[in-house]
């Protein structure tokens, strides 16, 4: 694979949106987008595959945009995993080193890796990622424990599970395109890893994704991820609140939630009206400035809290040095990181795509599209590293759509 | 631990799900890249079946019947025969020594043979056949030179001349003007071994030839009287000895290869009257290198050896070029001087 430029795909199916990019990995060590597509989501449902024809249609037509685009054909696909199913938890196991002069070997630190992996999951889940903690070896933090001397290694996982049938759907949309699916990467880390700094991380750091129908969000400690979960809670739902408070349509509670909403409420004067359209036709109405940012501003409150309460003891305000980073299309919405900070009495910030990606690009609502090519990038440089022997020749191409 | 570790139970990952759906869940672009995935498959499948049959279809035939690999090409019989040589020999000589059958087929020639049937006359250098479809035979020749004759004997058969080339080769030439062989000299003093009824190459021919080009190009007159040149010491020290009808020997040596300051110096021996009609030189040796050259000039009728009176040529150089006693009899060194002369 590393002889040949290969064009990934990284997709994102939201409940909003379809967002797809491409990109061309050169020699499996640098990356170029080259194509961009986007398509208005159907069928999807806080993040799951309710209507596989139309949510296929859906992203079929941005995959399609995409190529379009960028002129060239997807060879794989990196694909986005959200929804409320998903679940985690976290397993940790220990092993006595076994050499004489407690030298750690491969062997231990295979024999500890599988043991902390090994937890069965209850009929019908299965499992999306396996995030290893650090090391520690005789209590202490060690990235790489081999030849290490002493007495006790132990190693934890965090594991996100899923409902099988949900993730099958989402990669049967993507296999509907006949392009296969390389990776399923959860989106709070997709997402993470685009908009925080590997010292963010380091120094612990919690990225909140506010998506339209779900929220997603993973807590980094010591340059891993300790926590991740997602919340079906999302910028619909302010929409879906704002339409019942003023008796709007969707259509209108999203145009009043885009103009008007806020995280936090800074509108004093309960007078002050804002019209509906501002074009002054037949139909166009007023409502209180005030009241709408209320009916916002409680739903993103109530986000955070949600998020603050899963969390639990894990978050530890004082382990936040990098404090909280959102991101996500809901996230653009004035006052977000003001209520954030507020909930979590850490520093509050919007995150931002790194310099290097095109300026329209940098949107918030692309920045798991955008760590889905980071992990691209990052798989295909790892493999060249090990020189592991990937299906890359003629025939395998070839094969590769059959 | 390691027991323990094999009983684990098994976690099923998003990997263990089958990624494979049936065409009718399919988009109508993923149905088109299927059927764009299979077509190729079964052209790539198809292509490996045909080479595969290809491949078994060629060794059978060269088992059974080798002719049909070497002919695949029914073509027609050759008509025309294109020649093409830098010296004398023509078409005709060409398709005499070819001698192809009237029904041969372009094809079925086999060139190298050809090119060895022409290569054997030894006045043919280099040829390169050529097919020239749909039925030409095009034959391009380098021929070889002659720069001396020999005259020779094989076998049984009755002696006659043949040429030497440049490169040694003997040769029997075909297609020279009777002119042209008459001004070359006989090579003389040599044996010649002969393998299979074919003289080999003589050694050292590069010199001689070089000489002779040398003699042709600047003194032609004295050239043309060239008569034999004999190689008898050329092996052991290095000499050239030509006899010419003006002088019965001259000796040429290869130690320094500078052909043309001997050949320049024999002139002007000749030239400056040293070597006289009436008073012919016998032998110059130009192989002792510098300025000296030994003449000897033939003993006038009546004199008696040891009569250094008799000795002195006639028209000699003033006297003091003249050293004292001849180291042999009838002989003295002569001291040269060139003048500005352009050869």
């Amino acid at each position: 694979m590393s002889s040949r430029t290969k064009y990934i795909g990284a997709v994102e199916i939201g409940t909003s949106k379809v967002t797809v990019m491409i990109g061309e990995l050169s020699q499996g060590r640098s990356l170029s987008i080259i194509g961009f597509g986007e398509c208005q989501s159907r069928g999807v449902l806080k993040g799951a595959v309710m209507d596989f024809r139309s949510a296929s249609d859906a992203t079929h037509s941005a995959l399609l945009a995409a190529e379009s685009n960028a002129g060239v054909r997807i060879d794989e696909v990196y694909l986005a995993q959200a929804g409320g199913h998903l679940d985690g938890f976290y397993n940790e196991a220990a092993v006595n080193v076994s050499a004489a002069d407690n030298m750690v070997s491969a062997v231990d630190i295979d024999t500890v890796m599988r043991l902390a992996k090994a937890k069965a999951l209850p009929e019908g889940r299965m499992v999306v990622h396996n995030i290893r903690r650090p090391f520690r070896l005789d209590g202490r933090l060690v990235p790489d424990p081999e030849h290490l001397v002493g007495q006790r290694l132990e190693v934890g996982y965090w594991t996100v599970h899923g409902q099988e049938n949900k993730i099958a759907d989402n990669i049967h949309v993507i296999r509907g395109f006949n392009v296969p699916v390389a990776e399923l990467i959860l989106a709070s880390l997709a997402s993470g890893t685009m908009v925080t700094s590997a010292e963010d991380r380091q120094n612990g750091v919690l990225v909140i994704d506010v998506g339209a129908g779900t929220t997603d969000y993973a807590l980094y400690h010591d340059g891993c991820a300790y926590t991740t979960g997602v919340v079906p809670v999302g910028g619909s739902h302010l929409t879906n609140d704002l339409s019942l408070g003023l008796r709007l349509t969707e259509g209108q509670g999203e145009k009043i939630k885009l103009r008007f909403g806020r995280g936090t409420v800074t509108a004093r004067d309960k007078g002050e009206k804002v019209w509906l359209n501002g074009d002054f036709a037949i139909g166009d109405r007023q409502f209180p400035r005030q009241a709408i940012e209320q009916i916002t501003a409680a739903r993103v409150w109530e986000i955070f809290e949600v998020v603050k309460k899963r969390l639990g003891a894990t978050f530890v305000p004082e382990h936040m040095v990098a404090g909280v980073v959102l991101t996500g299309g809901t996230s653009k919405l004035p006052g977000f990181a003001e209520a954030a900070a507020k909930v979590f009495g850490v520093t509050a910030r919007l995150g931002e795509a790194p310099g290097y990606i095109n300026e329209n690009l940098r949107d918030p609502g692309y920045s798991t599209a955008l760590g889905l090519l980071y992990f691209g990038l990052n798989s295909s440089a790892e493999a060249v590293a090990s020189g592991r022997r990937r299906n890359s020749g003629f025939f395998s191409r070839l094969f590769a759509n059959a | 631990m390691s027991t323990h570790v094999n009983t684990l139970p098994q976690v099923r990952t998003w990997r263990d799900i089958q990624q494979s759906i049936a065409p009718k869940a399919m988009s109508s672009e993923g149905r088109k890249r299927l059927q764009v995935a299979t077509v190729k498959t079964v052209a790539v499948l198809f292509s490996l079946c045909l080479a595969g049959w290809g491949v078994y279809e060629a060794m059978r035939t060269w088992e059974q019947n080798p002719m049909a690999i070497k002919s695949p090409v029914k073509s027609a019989p050759v008509k025309y025969i294109d020649s093409r040589s830098d010296g004398v020999l023509d078409k005709s000589w060409v398709t005499r020594t070819l001698a192809l059958p009237k029904t041969a087929g372009l094809m079925e020639l086999d060139l190298y043979a050809l090119r060895n049937r022409l290569l054997e006359s030894g006045q043919v250098r280099t040829a390169v056949l050529t097919r020239k479809f749909p039925e030409t035979l095009l034959v391009m020749i380098e021929e070889r030179s002659p720069v001396l004759r020999v005259r020779a004997q094989v076998g049984a058969a009755s002696a006659k001349d043949l040429l030497v080339a440049r490169d040694g080769v003997i040769y029997e030439g075909v297609g020279y003007e009777p002119t042209l062989i008459a001004t070359l000299p006989y090579m003389a003093d040599v044996s010649l071994k002969s393998v299979q009824g074919r003289f080999q190459p003589v050694e050292g021919m590069e010199k001689v030839a070089d000489l002779l080009s040398t003699a042709r190009a600047n003194i032609p007159a004295l050239y043309s009287g060239w008569n034999v040149v004999s190689l008898a010491r050329y092996a052991l020290d290095g000499e050239i000895v030509v006899r010419s009808k003006d002088i019965k020997e001259i000796t040429f040596g290869t130690r320094e290869s500078d052909f043309f300051k001997q050949i320049a110096q024999l002139d002007l021996i000749v030239e400056t009257g040293h070597v006289q009609a009436d008073h012919p030189a016998v032998s110059i040796n130009l192989a002792v290198g510098g300025v000296q050259v030994p003449v000897v000039f033939e003993k006038p009728e009546g004199t008696a050896p040891g009569d250094k009176k008799n000795l002195a040529p006639r028209s000699a150089t003033p006297p003091s070029t003249i050293r004292s006693e001849p180291q042999r009899p009838s002989a003295f060194f002569t001291n040269i001087h060139f003048p500005s002369r352009e050869f």
